[in-house]
């Protein structure tokens, strides 16, 4: 299935903090992306990353967020959000 | 007097500049819009009746969009919010507002779109070079 993984940063922590972390957290994401359960991903300026993820479950996803270096020191959540196919379209098969 | 005067007073304002700009903080690479999420979700109260007689024409329009190269991709959200989710390809967050207002559901005001500017994953960054001070990850 695949689940959009929106990013936040905790607000509270300072930037120089967050920057700390990336020298682990972009080969972390980066090996995500090459295992693939992050099939795209994009960038919010001063927001943070939009993952596009190929997952088994909503869960699996956390699971997988949920070992990222910024994540596991509580500077970033996910909102997780599963999506599928745009079932609308249906309507026009539907008299076939 | 006067021009050597002239001359120590611009050497003086470029030192002044140049300390100014070591000082300055280095500004951050900036993450171009490529795209734009586009999450849109049914109105809270509007009626199933409503929406699904709307939903033809919706599809139409949608797929016309999609045609004319403004949606690159597109998604039904899963879950408690009956909605979709598009990657438009498109970088003008008012364009897009105003193209998703057109379709029949924006403009019946059944359905509410929330734009997000996207760009490429800019801290990637740190692994093709020295990651500037100010570098830009929230």
């Amino acid at each position: 299935m695949k689940v959009f993984a929106i990013a936040t940063i905790n607000q509270a922590i300072p930037s120089p903090e967050v920057r700390k972390h990336l020298p682990q957290e972009v080969p972390a994401t980066l090996q995500l992306y090459l295992d693939g359960w992050i099939e795209q991903f994009w960038f919010r300026e001063k927001l943070g990353r939009i993952f596009l993820m190929n997952v088994g479950s909503v869960e699996q996803a956390e699971r997988i967020l949920g070992e990222l270096p910024l994540v596991v020191d509580g500077l970033m959540s996910f909102e997780l959000m599963p999506v599928t196919t745009l079932s609308p379209l249906a309507v026009l098969i539907q008299d076939n | 007097m006067k021009r050597l005067l002239a001359s120590a007073s611009l050497a003086l304002g470029l030192i002044t500049a140049s300390l100014a700009h070591a000082e300055a903080p280095v500004a951050p690479s900036p993450t171009p819009t490529t795209r734009i999420l586009a999450i849109g979700t049914i109105v809270p109260g509007s009626g199933p009746a409503q929406v699904k007689a709307t939903l033809p024409a919706e599809v139409r329009d949608t797929i016309k969009l999609y045609l004319d190269g403004k949606i690159d991709q597109w998604y039904s959200l899963e879950g408690a919010r009956p909605g979709v989710a598009f990657i438009l390809n498109m970088s003008d967050l008012n364009a897009a507002h105003q193209m998703l207002e057109q379709p029949p559901l924006g403009q019946a005001h059944l359905m509410k779109f929330e734009l997000t500017p996207l760009g490429p994953l800019n801290p990637l960054r740190v692994l093709t070079e020295a990651p500037p001070p100010s570098l830009p990850f929230h």
